[in-house]
């Protein structure tokens, strides 16, 4: 379950245009949302409100070992932000959960300015205040120009050192850039990540473009205790061509301790979703698979709310690019002249020879009309469904874990509650199996209930 | 004086194995709370000042880079270590025992230990860091990395103090000689580690060590509670000392120290505390053949059979100063001249005689011990004359005359071979360290022969007879006092024979915990009455005044 502060600033940034899904840090997102979901280890209340359209609250109580909370502040100069947020009774659960990311192929023509062009210099303002141990967390964002972000995240407390960690992001829809430095450590990191585009020689033969080629990379390096990391991964997006259901794959490589990671996420219905990770290192041959599936419940009452959920799930989904303020109708429109743009005539023509008059035809074809519905049925499955509540599933089985975790809406609340199984922390050598008496190999690690009401 | 250890533990290699065994179990109770210091700052250190602040867990984790337990693979003490005590203060102060300076000496041992670490920091970092600010990485799993540390010819040569006190050890390492070579698998780390090891080495001489055989040893001596529990929960300093290391050793190791080894142990410390060589044999002297204590050189005297023993109260007051004094005086010399002149005076006191308090049946019990004593060669049995002209309180001491000849007669004829023993050749009254006779073995067998032989013939020696005032003080001795001489010694020596074999049973190391024989409290003997050797036999010895000095 997102945290109300967090679901702000999703919107914040679907608000200003900000692609979330273009930054390297989540190239893996869907596999990290289907595997290791966070799992509530205690008991939680959270209390949020939008008291202005600008400011937004939250208290929170919660009872690990003590009783303990906090106290969220948060205010956003962004002007359109209040049509993006609902309180929980009425928020789709697709919208406040982790799950399967649904990544926008990046289009050519998106690459030209914002045609309304008027960019708001919008800025959000974060704080926290925990009280029994008095930490406070402070962050920053700011929408610079039209390609760049700045975030500062900060942490003072008095019993470990304040932390101070600032991102520097650009995002010019082809490539992300990022430069990050926090004080902890003294880490400095660089990641990026470039969208490749498929030239229209490469797609003639293919009719329906709606993949996405994303590759990036990372450098890490931290000051004072000299270590640095590493990674680069190749994130491939399509929908499968018969029944049009949307499938990741990831490949991700740390060529300094040799790991190697793959993923396969797979949505093969509106309700289910399941993904598989194999690890496998080429230093030390150790490996590992792991497995995660979601099950959604559909309410009975969908076909209500039907027209509801629809207008809130839009800015969610056209969050690529400069479609900043299209309506239903006019995004359904253009991602499906964006989907053939590889059949239409390039947006230079004049760098073209002019003795080039191999111009495909506008018109799609007869299949790709045929397709298209197929594609598209299933993408509104989506969104019309009234989805309650959402059973997940992982499993690993080097850890010997398996994590449950049940978020749903019941009475207006938003409930997460799970649980997490996991064998012996650490693996005894071999002479210690017998001095150690063995206990239960399958105990339960972690449990917990979150509760979050919001209006 | 010098200690060793016992070759055959060394010989099998069930030594090193159990060491091996016990290395392992102890540094892996470890890990689950916190890094072992060998590896963990050698590596780790640097960033474990990141902590938690999310609001879920604020618990503030401490970075662990062992990603397994630690094994030990191999260890090898191919020599005998040795223990060499330099020296050895049995100090009589009350609360201390011992005080003793050894030197402790190990060559050539070989450990080798095995774990498994972390080798991507920046996981740790982002895994223990508050997750607000933690950026994420990307494919940053875990990589772990096994690592072998060799310690080879390590070499320890220590001087250490040892105090035994009544309720602990203590143990102080003053001049510590280590020297090992160390290879580790990861050459990166090793000159780092390396430094770190020999700069921890200090503190766990100087710190570590100390506290846990303090720890330990006072479990021992106490030795209450540590029977309902077993050794291997019940480590000492986890549980009221948290900041304590944990001990290695538990109550099984102490099955392995040798019994006779802890039986000598503790006759020794008893016999600090009774002053006597053998704890169990309260009363006696001295069971070391021809071995006398000076402390209880005065008692000794004392038994010596004299009248001026047996009417102790007689002396002025002059004499009994000497004689309380003897033990006390530190040279050698005072207390021999002081003796020699107290053993001249075999006389009756003069108030004795002028109270006519003398019984006459007694002073020839007495005089006849003492020509028994002497065994009838070196000194022929004189006549005394009386002359009727002087007073007639010597013609009473003359009237045992024929018993005392008649026991010399017999007697020459049952100890046929005085000069087997070697006691018997020099008289009572110049060298004492001869009349420990009285509890030597040789001298009871010589004893017991004579009592069984001339048994009828002795008959007629009467029975000592206290005077009436010591009578009602020895109450509790009244039945050995019916004994005559001869009986008395053989009684002594069936004692002596019970005690022994008491002293078997009731070893130290009973329900394997060091323990500590206690003596009971005997009462004080205010005069020096009863120390009249045929009497004082079952009477005990005081205990209360504090023991003199103890003069090498």
């Amino acid at each position: 379950m997102i945290d109300y502060m967090e679901h702000v600033l999703r919107a914040f940034e679907q608000c200003t245009n900000w692609n979330r899904d273009n930054s390297y840090e989540n190239i893996t997102a869907t596999s990290e949302n289907l595997l290791h979901f966070r799992i509530p280890s205690a008991l939680k209340f959270q209390v949020s409100n939008r008291s202005t359209s600008h400011t937004f609250t939250t208290f929170e109580l919660s009872n690990s070992k003590i009783i303990n909370g906090s106290l969220a502040y948060l205010y956003t100069n962004c002007q359109d932000i209040d049509s993006f947020i609902k309180g929980s009774p009425g928020v789709s659960l697709h919208t406040c959960t982790e799950t399967f990311r649904r990544i926008k192929p990046y289009y050519h023509y998106h690459l030209q300015p914002s045609p309304n062009g008027d960019f708001n210099k919008s800025s959000l303002y974060y704080g926290r205040m925990y009280y029994p141990n008095s930490n406070l967390e402070a962050m920053i964002v700011k929408r610079v120009s039209p390609y760049t972000q700045f975030v500062l995240k900060c942490i003072s407390s008095l019993s470990s050192p304040s932390i101070l960690t600032l991102y520097w992001q650009r995002d010019s829809g082809r490539n992300c850039q990022e430069w990050i430095m926090s004080s902890n450590e003294t880490l400095i990191g660089y990641r990026v990540l470039h969208n490749f585009i498929g030239s229209q020689a490469k797609l003639d033969g293919s009719l329906y473009n709606n993949s996405s080629l994303s590759l990036g990379g990372e450098l890490w390096f931290s000051v004072l205790n000299t270590s640095p990391a590493c990674s680069t991964t190749l994130r491939y997006c399509t929908h499968s061509a018969n029944t049009g259901k949307p499938l990741t794959l990831t490949l991700s490589w740390n060529p300094l301790f040799g790991h190697v990671s793959s993923t396969y996420s797979v949505k093969t219905s509106s309700g289910t979703t399941f993904c598989s990770k194999y690890d496998f290192n080429l230093y030390s041959i150790e490996s590992n698979l792991s497995f995660g599936c979601e099950f959604w419940t559909r309410g009975k009452d969908y076909q209500r709310e039907k027209s509801e959920e629809n207008e809130y799930d839009v800015p969610i989904l056209n969050s690529s690019g400069s479609l900043k303020d299209l309506s239903f109708d006019s995004y359904s429109k253009a991602p499906e002249i964006a989907m053939y743009y590889h059949l239409s005539p390039p947006p230079d023509t004049d760098s073209l020879p002019l003795g080039d008059t191999n111009i495909k035809i506008p018109v799609p074809p007869k299949d790709v009309t045929e397709r298209k519905p197929i594609l598209e049925r299933f993408e509104s499955s989506l969104d019309t469904n009234n989805f309650t509540s959402v059973w997940k599933l992982s499993t690993s089985l080097r850890d010997k874990s398996l994590r449950v975790l049940w978020e749903g809406k019941y009475k207006g609340f938003l409930v997460s509650a799970g649980t997490e199984f996991a064998g012996s922390p650490t693996a005894l050598p071999s002479n210690l199996v017998q001095l150690s008496n063995p206990k239960t190999v399958f105990q339960p690690t972690k449990i917990g209930l979150q509760l979050q009401y919001s209006i | 004086m010098s200690f060793r250890f016992n070759k055959e533990t060394f010989e099998d290699n069930s030594f090193n194995e159990q060491i091996r065994e016990k290395l392992t179990r102890a540094l892996n109770a470890r890990t689950s709370g916190s890094a072992s210091p060998q590896t963990s700052s050698a590596v780790g250190a640097s960033t474990s000042n990141a902590s938690e602040s999310e609001q879920e867990s604020k618990s503030s984790k401490r970075l662990d880079i062992l990603r397994s337990g630690i094994t030990v693979k191999k260890v090898d003490f191919p020599s005998i270590p040795q223990l060499e005590i330099l020296d050895l203060d049995v100090s009589a102060q009350a609360k201390s025992l011992l005080k003793g300076i050894c030197k402790i000496s190990c060559k050539d041992a070989m450990l080798e230990i095995t774990t498994e670490i972390e080798a991507n920091l920046l996981l740790l970092y982002t895994n223990y860091g508050p997750s607000f600010t933690t950026p994420r990485l990307i494919s940053n799993d875990s990589f772990t990395v096994p690592i072998t540390m060799t310690f080879d010819h390590i070499e320890l040569e220590a001087i250490t103090n040892i105090f035994v006190k009544n309720t602990s050890v203590g143990i102080s390492f003053n001049d510590v000689n280590l020297d090992f070579q160390f290879d580790c698998s990861i050459k990166l780390l090793q000159s780092s580690i390396e430094k770190r090891l020999k700069g921890s080495m200090e503190t766990v001489f100087k710190d570590v060590l100390p506290s846990v055989i303090f720890s330990m040893s006072q479990r021992w001596f106490t030795h209450g509670e540590s029977t309902t529990t077993t050794g291997e929960d019940k480590m000492v300093g986890s549980e009221h000392q948290p900041h304590l290391p944990r001990t290695i050793l538990d109550d099984s190791d102490l099955a392995d120290l040798s019994p006779a080894n802890m039986l000598r142990l503790s006759t020794l410390v008893s016999s600090r505390q009774s002053l006597s060589l053998n704890p169990t044999a309260m009363n006696t002297l001295s069971t070391i053949p021809g071995c006398l204590e000076r402390q209880n050189l005065h008692r000794f005297h004392s038994r010596i059979p004299s009248l001026s023993t047996y009417y102790p109260d007689e002396f002025d007051e002059n004499r009994v100063g000497d004689l309380k004094m003897m033990g006390r005086v530190p040279s050698g010399h005072v207390v021999s001249t002081n003796h020699y002149r107290q053993q001249q005076t075999n006389t009756l006191p003069q108030k004795v005689l002028e109270n006519q308090s003398y019984d006459l049946r007694t002073i020839a019990s007495i005089q006849s011990r003492i020509y028994e004593r002497s065994g009838g060669e070196s000194s022929g049995l004189r006549r005394r004359k009386i002359k009727l002209g002087r007073t007639s309180k010597r013609s009473i001491a003359s009237t045992p005359i024929p018993h005392a000849k008649l026991d010399n007669r017999e007697l020459d004829k049952v100890c046929l071979r005085p000069e087997v023993t070697p006691s018997p050749k020099s008289t009572a009254i110049h060298s004492p360290q001869p009349r420990s006779a009285v509890a030597s073995p040789q001298i009871f067998g010589l004893d017991a022969i004579s009592s069984r032989t001339s048994e009828a013939m002795l008959s007629n020696i009467p029975p000592l007879q206290l005077p009436p005032r010591v009578h009602s003080q020895a109450e509790s001795a009244l039945p050995k006092a019916n004994l005559n001489l001869l009986e008395e010694a053989h009684y002594l020596k069936q004692g002596r024979e019970f005690q022994r074999l008491r002293s078997s049973l009731y070893s130290p190391i009973r329900s394997s915990n060091f323990y500590v024989i206690k003596e009971k409290e005997r009462p004080l003997m205010d005069n020096k009455r009863l120390s009249f050797v045929g009497l004082a036999q079952g009477y005990k010895w005081g205990t209360e005044d504090l023991p003199p000095p103890y003069v090498s």
